[in-house]
C-alpha cells in the first residue's frame, strides 16, 4: 500500500502549516510596518490567501483521493502502482514523444507482470531549456512478440504526437490504401510500405478505431505504445478496467499480426565473420526500418516561439527604459 | 607580514635530513606500489582451473569475480555461505525458485538485446572489415545514413558507444582492453557472461546441482564461442554491454565508466598479463 508516507500527506500538512505561519507573520509585519493601512491590506489580503490555500488543499485532496482509488484498483488486479515518479537521466521508454534523456515526471504509473505499463509523462525543463515546449501525454506500453519496423498510426482528428511537439519527417505516409484514410495516417520508413500494410491490415485499424478512438499507436522495436492527449480517468474502476480490456484486445490483434514477421533485409548489415549468430542476436529488422525520423511539429514550434515572448518583451522594455 | 625566505633556507640547510626523509618515503611508497604485481583473479583451489568445466565457467569470469565469487567455482560458495549476498541476489534478479532462475537464464540474451544498437554495431563491424580498421564516428554515422538509418536515436546510440569506448581508452588498462586495431562487434558478450554466472548462482541458491548446470554452462559457452573469435573480443563485448546497460539504467556515460572500473580490473586479472596466469591466458578460446 502507498500509506501515509508515500501519499504526500505529510508534505502537504507541512506545507499548510508553513503557509499559515507565513500568513500570521505577514499580518504582524503589516500591522507593525503600516499601522495606518493595515486594516485595508488585511481585509483584502487574508481572504485572497485563504482562498488560494483552500484551492490548493482541495486540488490536493482530489488528486490524493484519485491516487488512493487507483492504487486500490491496481492492487486488486495484481498491478504495481506509483503515484509519481520524478527523476533525471535516460528515459526508459523509446517512443517518439519521449526525449532520450533529461528530467521528467510520470504520474499514475501502473506496471503489470506481463510488461504492461501506463502513465502520464511530462518532460521537465532542463538547464538548457530543452523539452519545455513538450505537452504532457498519457501512454500505454505493451510488448510485441518480435521486433518490427518503426510504424506510427497518427490520428487525423486529434494528434497527440503533434500536440506533444512531434512530427514525422522523411517517412512514407500510406494513403489511399484503406477505408480508414479519413481517420488515420500510417507512417513507415522508406521501402517498408509492404511491411506496414502486412502488419496494419484493415482489421487492426478497425480494432484501433473501435477500442481506442482518438488514440495514436506507435510500434517501435518490440514494443507498442498507445498515446492519449487527455488523461483517461483511470481512478474510476470502470475506465481502468476498460483500458485493460482494450489493451488486451489490441495486444492480441497485434500479436497475431506480428508474430511471424521477418524482414528479409535484416541480413544486409551482417558481418561475414558473424555468420553463426545465436538466435537471440540475429537481426529481425533491417537497419533502415528501425527508426522513423522525428522533427518538431508546427504546434511545437509555435509553443516554443510563444514561450519566448515574455523574455523578448522584458528585454524590449529594459532596452526602451534604458536608452530612450 | 613578510616571509623571511633566508630564514627558511637556513632552517632547511640545518635540518635537511627531515625533508629528505619525507620525500624519500613518498618516492619509495610509489616505487613499491608500481613494482607490486596486480592482485590475482579470485580462484577457489577446491575446483579445477583446467578442462571443459573451467573453460565454460571462464565465460562468466568478470561477472562472477565482480560479484564476490571465484571464477572457477561452479557452486558459487561465496554466495551460498553468505545470507546477505543470497538475499541481494534474490531481490536483484527476482530468483525466487527454480522456474524463475531457469527463465531468467533463457530470457537474458533477449532482454539484453536492443535491435537498433545491435544493428548499428553489426554495421560498424562490416565497415571495419572493409576499411581494415575501426571506423571513426563520422564514418559510422555516414554508413548508417547510407543504410537508411538516421535521426535522433541513431546518432544518440552511436555517440554513447563512441563516448564509452573513448572512456575505456583513457583508463589504466585502456590499451589492453581496446587497442586501436580492435573493433567491438557486438555487446552480447555481457549477456553470456551474466548467464554463466547466473547458472552458478542457481547452485548457490539450491535450485540446481553442479551436475545439472554442466549442460547449461556448455551451451552458453558454445554460443559465445560461435559469436566471438577470442577471449579479448568476448571480454571487450562484455565490458561495452555492461557499460551500455548502466547508461540504459539512467547513468550518464561518465558515471557508467566510473562504475565499470571494476569490470576493467577484472578483465586485466582474467588475463593476468604480467604473469600469464589468468584463465583467459591459460585456457584456449
Amino acid at each position: 500500500m502507498q500509506g501515509v508516507r508515500g501519499s504526500g500527506l505529510l508534505r502537504m500538512l507541512g506545507g499548510l502549516a508553513v503557509a499559515v505561519l507565513c500568513v500570521i507573520g505577514m499580518t504582524l509585519l503589516v500591522r507593525w510596518a503600516l499601522p495606518d493601512t493595515a486594516g485595508t491590506i488585511l481585509a483584502i489580503g487574508i481572504p485572497v490567501v485563504a482562498l488560494w490555500l483552500l484551492t490548493v488543499t482541495a486540488v490536493w485532496v482530489v488528486s490524493a483521493s484519485r491516487g488512493v482509488r487507483l492504487q486500490r484498483w491496481a492492487s486488486s488486479r495484481g498491478l504495481l502502482y506509483q503515484d509519481q515518479l520524478s527523476t533525471a537521466g535516460r528515459v526508459p521508454w523509446r517512443g517518439m514523444p519521449f526525449p532520450p534523456s533529461g528530467r521528467f515526471t510520470v504520474r499514475r504509473l501502473i506496471q503489470g507482470p506481463d510488461d504492461f505499463e501506463s502513465g502520464r509523462f511530462r518532460a521537465l525543463p532542463t538547464e538548457s531549456g530543452a523539452s519545455t515546449f513538450l505537452k504532457p501525454f498519457s501512454f500505454v506500453r505493451f510488448p510485441l512478440p518480435v521486433p518490427v519496423p518503426h510504424l506510427v498510426v497518427t490520428n487525423r482528428r486529434s494528434s497527440t504526437l503533434s500536440w506533444a511537439g512531434i512530427t514525422i519527417s522523411k517517412g512514407r505516409k500510406l494513403g489511399g490504401s484503406t477505408e480508414f484514410d479519413g481517420v488515420f495516417t500510417l507512417h513507415c520508413p522508406p521501402q517498408y510500405e509492404r511491411d506496414a500494410l502486412y502488419i496494419f491490415t484493415p482489421n487492426v485499424l478497425a480494432a484501433l478505431l473501435d477500442y481506442a478512438p482518438g488514440c495514436e499507436l506507435e510500434l517501435i522495436d518490440d514494443s507498442a505504445y498507445l498515446y492519449f492527449s487527455r488523461e483517461p480517468a483511470l481512478w474510476k474502476p470502470e475506465v481502468a478496467d476498460a483500458l485493460l480490456a482494450v489493451t488486451a484486445l489490441l495486444r492480441a490483434t497485434l500479436e497475431r499480426q506480428t508474430h511471424r514477421y521477418r524482414d528479409d533485409r535484416a541480413a544486409d548489415t551482417e558481418s561475414p565473420s558473424l555468420a553463426a549468430l545465436s538466435r537471440s542476436a540475429a537481426p529481425t529488422v533491417g537497419l533502415g526500418g528501425l527508426r522513423l525520423r522525428a522533427g518538431t511539429s508546427h504546434r511545437g514550434r509555435l509553443v516554443f516561439a510563444l514561450s519566448w515572448i515574455p523574455f523578448v518583451l522584458a528585454a524590449g522594455w529594459f532596452a526602451w527604459t534604458q536608452f530612450s | 607580514m613578510s616571509i623571511d625566505v633566508d630564514a627558511i633556507i637556513a632552517w632547511i640547510a640545518e635540518n635537511w635530513i627531515w625533508p629528505a626523509a619525507i620525500v624519500g618515503v613518498v618516492v619509495l611508497f610509489f616505487i613499491v606500489i608500481a613494482l607490486l604485481p596486480d592482485a590475482r583473479i579470485s580462484t577457489n583451489p577446491a575446483f579445477p582451473i583446467e578442462g571443459d568445466e573451467a573453460r565454460d565457467l571462464a565465460v562468466g569470469a568478470i561477472q562472477i569475480t565482480t560479484s564476490f565469487g571465484a571464477w572457477n567455482d561452479p557452486e558459487a560458495r561465496a554466495i551460498s555461505e553468505s545470507k546477505s549476498l543470497r538475499k541481494n541476489l534474490v531481490e536483484m534478479w527476482g530468483l525466487t525458485d527454480r522456474a524463475s532462475w531457469m527463465e531468467t537464464i533463457q530470457e537474458l540474451p533477449e532482454r539484453r538485446s536492443d535491435p537498433l544498437r545491435d544493428s548499428l554495431l553489426r554495421l560498424r563491424a562490416s565497415v571495419a572489415d572493409s576499411l581494415g580498421r575501426r571506423p571513426t564516428k563520422k564514418e559510422w554515422v555516414k554508413a548508417a545514413k547510407e543504410h537508411g538509418a538516421g535521426g535522433r536515436d541513431v546518432t544518440d546510440t552511436i555517440s554513447t558507444i563512441v563516448a564509452l569506448e573513448n572512456g575505456f581508452k583513457k583508463k589504466k588498462l585502456g590499451t589492453l582492453v581496446l587497442p586501436d586495431s580492435a573493433t567491438i562487434r557486438s555487446s552480447t558478450g555481457y549477456a553470456y557472461g551474466q548467464c554463466a554466472a547466473l547458472a552458478t548462482w542457481g547452485v548457490a541458491l539450491g535450485f540446481a546441482t553442479r551436475e545439472e548446470i554442466r549442460p547449461i554452462l556448455a551451451e552458453i559457452s558454445a554460443r559465445a564461442r560461435s559469436e566471438f573469435g577470442s577471449w579479448e573480443e568476448f571480454g571487450r563485448s562484455y565490458l561495452l554491454g555492461r557499460s551500455l546497460r548502466l547508461v540504459e539504467q539512467g547513468m550518464d556515460t561518465e558515471k557508467a565508466l566510473e562504475k565499470a572500473d571494476d569490470g576493467l580490473t577484472a578483465y586485466g586479472r582474467a588475463f593476468d598479463a604480467k604473469r600469464g596466469g589468468g584463465p583467459w591466458s591459460t585456457l584456449t578460446w
